[in-house]
This record gives structure tokens, sequence and C-alpha cells, in this order.
């Protein structure tokens, strides 16, 4: 019985350690590949635990490999927006500027009365209010009304957000001129957003 | 940056270790078999050096290995000692049979090989 102990506290701190590395979000915000993950991790560390011919290598390997895994693509989703997409999409406009996009309502399989029911949830009475709805990477659906403001995130860490440059309206000559004219390098840039013709810039800290 | 590299070194370390057991694991389950397969009830010399070989090793097989596939393996150790100890030759085929099953068993889990797999 002593093994069973000895066996429980290793997987309770391999788990808590594991859990840690993941980060703050794990608690509350899951992505897809992070609620895959808790998935696996549940089962997993129960097996040697109740059975003690299980080596707990079998337990340590996949915990470690999973989790190592899981910070290595987060690392590289954050170096390329095209594994991001990959992984867990895009942010999905279903309102745009007070437009209902019905092709996409279709692409997620989402019916007309769902949507009003999240938007009731939301404290919104009327659709007609809202100028933009946008159902996030986590599954939670955000709503901006007509009198409230909403930026558009043009450059992220150095790249150019193509998707939110038609939402504001603007091309990428645009912004490569509005670089130019300020003499601002595109890999220099951290985030620049642009609401009602607004923009702010906000450059890389130097290492 | 930091973690990434943690993670990948942790991960390079983790392939290297399983494929170098599994190797291993490999190895030693082929000589072990090779020396069972030429046990005879007359000889208990060689029954011994197999033994001894698979005690040597049985520590780190047990890091990678179920439990009950090495209990298998002492178990049938155990029968033929005891078959030595009594001068008890009926039945030794058997388990020396018995006893390279379970380590061919152990030897078929470990291997890398695409019906392990699925």
């Amino acid at each position: 019985m002593i093994t069973v102990f000895v066996r429980t506290l290793i997987i309770y701190f391999l788990l808590t350690l594991s859990i840690r590395l993941l980060g703050k979000r794990q608690v509350g915000e899951l992505e897809l590949s992070e609620l895959v993950i808790t998935f696996i991790l549940s089962e997993l560390v129960t097996v040697p635990i109740l059975d003690p011919s299980v080596p707990i290598v079998h337990t340590i390997v996949p915990v470690v490999i999973l989790i190592a895994s899981e910070i290595i693509f987060s690392f590289l989703v954050t170096k390329s927006p095209f594994i991001k997409k990959l992984l867990y999409g895009n942010p999905s406009y279903i309102i745009k500027k007070g437009k209902i996009d019905q092709n996409e309502l279709g692409k997620l399989r989402m019916g007309l009365s769902e949507l009003l029911s999240e938007l009731r949830l939301k404290d919104v009475g009327d659709i007609n209010e809202v100028d933009y709805a946008i159902l996030e990477e986590n599954g939670k659906l955000s709503v901006f009304e007509k009198n409230s403001t909403l930026a558009h995130a043009l450059i992220i860490d150095g790249k150019v957000v193509k998707s939110s440059l038609d939402l504001a309206s603007k091309d990428e000559k645009w912004l490569n001129g509005y670089l130019k004219k300020h003499r601002v390098s595109l890999s220099d840039v951290f985030l620049l957003t642009i609401c009602d013709n607004n923009i702010n810039i906000i450059m890389k800290e130097k290492e | 940056m930091k973690a990434f590299i943690i993670s990948l070194c942790a991960l390079v370390t983790i392939v290297g270790t399983t494929v170098g057991s599994s190797i291993y694991i490999g190895k030693v389950t082929n000589e072990l078999d090779g020396m069972v397969s030429e046990l005879a009830p007359n000889d208990e010399t060689k029954f011994q050096k197999a033994k001894a070989y698979w005690e040597k090793n049985e520590h780190f097989i047990c890091i990678f290995v179920s439990h009950k596939d090495i209990d298998n393996v002492n178990i049938a150790f155990k029968v033929l000692e005891e078959k030595f100890q009594n001068d008890d030759g009926g039945g030794f085929y058997e388990y020396s049979a018995l006893l390279e099953k379970y380590i061919e068993e152990i030897a078929n889990k470990e291997r890398f090989h695409i019906d392990n797999i699925i």
C-alpha cells in the first residue's frame, strides 16, 4: 500500500507542475489543445495509481510529451499565423458592421435562434443594435453594440492581419504608406490598432 | 523562448530514452531467449547463467515493462529452479517453453512495430 501512496504523491506533484507549466489560463479559459490535454491527463494519471503493475514511467513519459508538445505548439502559434489558424482557427465575424453574415452562420452550423439566444445572454435585446458579434477561438461570443468601439488589430507582432484590414476598410498599400510616413519598420511593430481612423501603435521592446 | 527550448530538450530526451530503452530491452530479451532455448534438465550451469543474466537486467526492464510480465518470467524461473533443486525433470521443457514465451512477449510489446501501434 505504501507503493500506492508514493505513486499518488509523485503523480500529484507531476500533474500540479504540468498544469502550472501550461499557465494560469488552464484553470479558466481553455484553448482547444488545452482542453484535449486536460481530458487525456485526467485519464492518464489514474492508471498507475489504480494498477500497481503499470510502470510509473508509462504515465510520466506521456505527461512530459503532452506538456512539452503543448508548450512547443503554443510558442509556434505566437510565431506563425498559419499554425495558429491551423490549430485554433480564427475568430468568426457573425455580425459585421451591423449586418449578419449568413454565410458565416452556416459555416459555424449556428442557427439564428441560437445567435439571438446568445445575444440575450449578453443582455442585448435587439439584434439591430449590434455592430459586431464575434465568435472567438475559445467558443465565446463577443458583442459590440453600435455606440461602443471596436479597434481592429492591423499588425500583431510584426505581422499584418489581412482579415482586420478588410474589416477596417483598409489595404496593405495604405498600411505600408502609413508605416513609411512614420518611418516605422513592420517587423518592429508589436501592435497596431485602428478605431474610427484613430491609430494606436505599440513598438516592440528591445531585448 | 526559455520554456520552448526546455520543452524541446525534454522531448528529445524522452525520444532518446524510449528508443534507447527499447533497443536495450530488445537486445536483453533476444540474448535471454537464446539462453533459455538451450536449457536442458541435466545442465544447471546454463540455467544459472540465464537466471543471473535476467536478475542483472530485471530492475532496468521493470522501469519500462508491465510488472505482470516481469512476474510471469520470475514465476517460470522459480518453477525451473525448483525442478533442478528437487531433481525433477518432468515438465521441464514445458516450463522452459513457457519462460521463452514470456520473454518473447516482453520483446514483442517493446518492439517498434505497426502491430503494436495499431
